[in-house]
């Protein structure tokens, strides 16, 4: 039980941190030791983290999140990412990344009255993470030690669960400092690019994998976890517009993040993302209540600026959705019939504003996004075709040529190999013991997506469910695009 | 000015509401169906049990833990936990289109 005493002692630490950096924004000598105090809880933190990772590689499954979430015939990349597979670890990893954040942005500037009264509300934010770790404890013990483990769901199964959290994480933290920052009278325009640059990545990232995922709606389905996770990238790219009334959305994308963790943990909702029944989950609504006091101030329209108009419109379309979503399902022509129109407007607008702007490869990125969103969910069509060995769709001819199968101590993988007019293609369906997962293989094309996904076969017939994406790769470019134009400008790069 | 866009994000406001009431259908539970004689295009979430698999079609249940109904539906699941688009007809749910959740490991200790 080392690893849960080492947590129980960082949320005391962090506490006394916040209680200390409190006092100190009246003396500031207190400030001192609540940052000693600060750089115990992430130590402490940090340890506790490498300790259940720890029991994943060496398959301790005598631990119940390690006996849930991991296997012995996982891959090592696998057995890491399980860190942050289960809502504790998740956590966990979300309080270690709150903890980096703090401690850097405590030696960022200068360390004065203002910065106190910052670090105040982070730490406070910190330990009511690492108080809800202890709440679902990962390191419980099981009463005898299984021989392996449940294993990681095997949808997850894939590099993108290594990168995507750590992302999110990281991008949650940053808005929580500057949340802080601004309710200290502290704001710092680098801090917020930085957050929407891992928010940004984050939801492009996750897009890219619920694209090559068949059943979790294509790179965006309207998914109330999805959304939730849009609000505060929403909120946070009407901060970067605002010249007046910034600290609204400052406020808002904490509230934005407070309420995403909510929508996810809580259990309240059917989405492929949500978590499961969680009564801990519903002490998130206490955070959305705490973060949303600040907000209780006059909402500052600029003048002539339609752009905190549109992101508002977006925000409101999104949030609406998905709060109707806690009680009823929302059909997705309500998005494509509401979001749409205020995506043109943005695109317009960006397209007026390209030969001006300084920022032409962010807004290209844009536009570009526009297009390639927007053909997709209106065009995107799906057919089924039963390969027994010819099949044949719009003109298109099919060949099964072979399928085979093979077996690791994970899973038997069986493979089809197709030939047809447009290339070889080789859908896979990885069997494993938990589940069946179907692997799609994607032929790219500069127009078009040739999506295929392997429903079922058998020796010498094969299901496939075939779709044709076009202009998708407009999605990445422009995607792609947002992120290599905020690096350019951190860089001062001249494109 | 501020005004004008005050009244245009209210305006905007508006419409979405509208549009939204005629966007929702409830998500039901297998209970739910179980009270209900015959219906089409009906959203059901819940768990997947007793997977069976024959000529490429998969039968099913989907419980709710207080109930549980019977499934169809041609294609792989992947997940313990699905929101399913169907049928409802003779005590089947013919499935058309299924989601399996992502995270459905998150259930905790």
């Amino acid at each position: 039980m080392v690893g849960f005493e080492l947590l129980l002692i960082s949320a005391f630490f962090s506490a006394l941190s916040s209680l200390l950096f409190a006092l100190a924004t009246k003396r500031l000598k207190y400030a001192e030791f609540a940052e000693v105090f600060l750089y115990v809880s992430l130590s402490l933190c940090f340890a506790g983290m490498l300790l259940l990772l720890h029991y994943l590689i060496t398959d301790n499954f005598s631990i119940y999140y390690v006996y849930a979430y991991s296997q012995r015939e996982m891959g090592f990349e696998y057995k890491i990412a399980a860190l942050w597979a289960g809502k504790e670890g998740s956590l966990l990893l979300w309080a270690f990344a709150s903890l980096l954040v703090t401690s850097i942005f405590t030696n960022y500037g200068v360390k004065d009255l203002r910065k106190a009264k910052a670090l105040t509300v982070l730490t406070a934010i910190n330990s009511f993470l690492l108080i809800l770790i202890l709440l679902s404890n990962p390191f419980e013990v099981l009463p005898f030690k299984y021989n392996n483990g449940i294993g990681m769901n095997p949808l997850l199964r894939t590099p993108e669960m290594i990168i995507h959290p750590p992302l999110v994480f990281f991008g949650y933290s940053l808005v929580a400092c500057i949340y802080a920052g601004h309710l200290a009278e502290i704001e710092n325009r680098g801090l917020v690019k930085l957050a929407w640059a891992f928010l940004t990545a984050g939801i492009v990232l996750g897009g890219f994998w619920a694209y090559r995922t068949l059943g979790w709606g294509g790179f965006w389905g309207w998914d109330p976890v999805e959304n939730a996770s849009l609000l505060p990238w929403l909120s946070l790219t009407a901060y970067l517009h605002a010249r007046k009334g910034k600290e609204f959305f400052a406020y808002l994308s904490m509230v934005f993040v407070a309420f995403t963790a909510f929508v996810t943990r809580s259990g309240i909702l059917s989405s492929v993302h949500s978590f499961g029944e969680d009564p801990t989950g519903w002490i998130y609504l206490f955070l959305i209540l705490a973060c949303s006091l600040p907000l209780i101030r006059k909402w500052e329209i600029e003048d002539r600026c339609y752009t905190s108009l549109i992101f508002g419109a977006m925000i409101v379309v999104v949030l609406l959705g998905t709060v109707a979503n806690l009680f009823r399902s929302v059909d997705r022509s309500y998005y494509l019939i509401t979001f749409t129109p205020i995506f043109f407007a943005t695109a317009i607008l960006t397209l007026y504003r390209l030969r001006s702007s300084t920022k032409k490869l962010i807004h290209l990125g844009v536009i570009l996004l526009f297009i390639g969103a927007t053909s997709v969910w209106f065009f995107e069509s799906k057919e089924t075709i039963i390969l027994s060995p010819n099949g044949e769709v719009d003109g298109i001819e099919f060949y099964l040529q072979d399928v085979s199968s093979h077996w690791n101590p994970e899973k038997t993988v069986v493979k089809a190999k197709i030939l047809s007019s447009i290339g070889s293609i080789e859908p896979e369906i990885h069997v494993y013991p938990q589940s069946t997962v179907s692997k799609a293989f994607i032929l790219n094309t500069p127009l078009m997506d040739y999506y295929f996904a392997m429903k079922s076969a058998g020796s010498n017939f094969v299901e496939i469910e075939f779709y044709r994406v076009p202009l998708i790769a407009l999605v990445w470019l422009g995607s792609s695009l947002l992120l290599l134009g905020l690096i350019s400008q951190k860089f001062r790069i001249r494109l | 000015m501020r005004r004008v866009a005050l009244i245009l994000l209210i305006a905007f406001a508006g419409f979405a509401v509208f549009t939204l009431y005629h966007s929702v259908s409830s998500t039901l539970t297998p209970s739910d169906l179980l009270n209900m004689a015959k219906a089409e295009n009906l959203v059901v979430s819940g768990r997947v049990e007793n997977l069976t698999k024959e000529d490429g079609i998969v039968y099913f249940y989907i419980t709710d833990e207080k109930s549980k109904i019977r499934a169809v539906y041609r294609g792989e699941i992947a997940g313990e936990e699905v929101i399913a688009t169907g049928d409802w007809n003779n005590g089947t749910f013919y499935v058309k289109e299924l989601l399996s959740k992502c995270h459905t490991e998150y259930k905790g200790g």
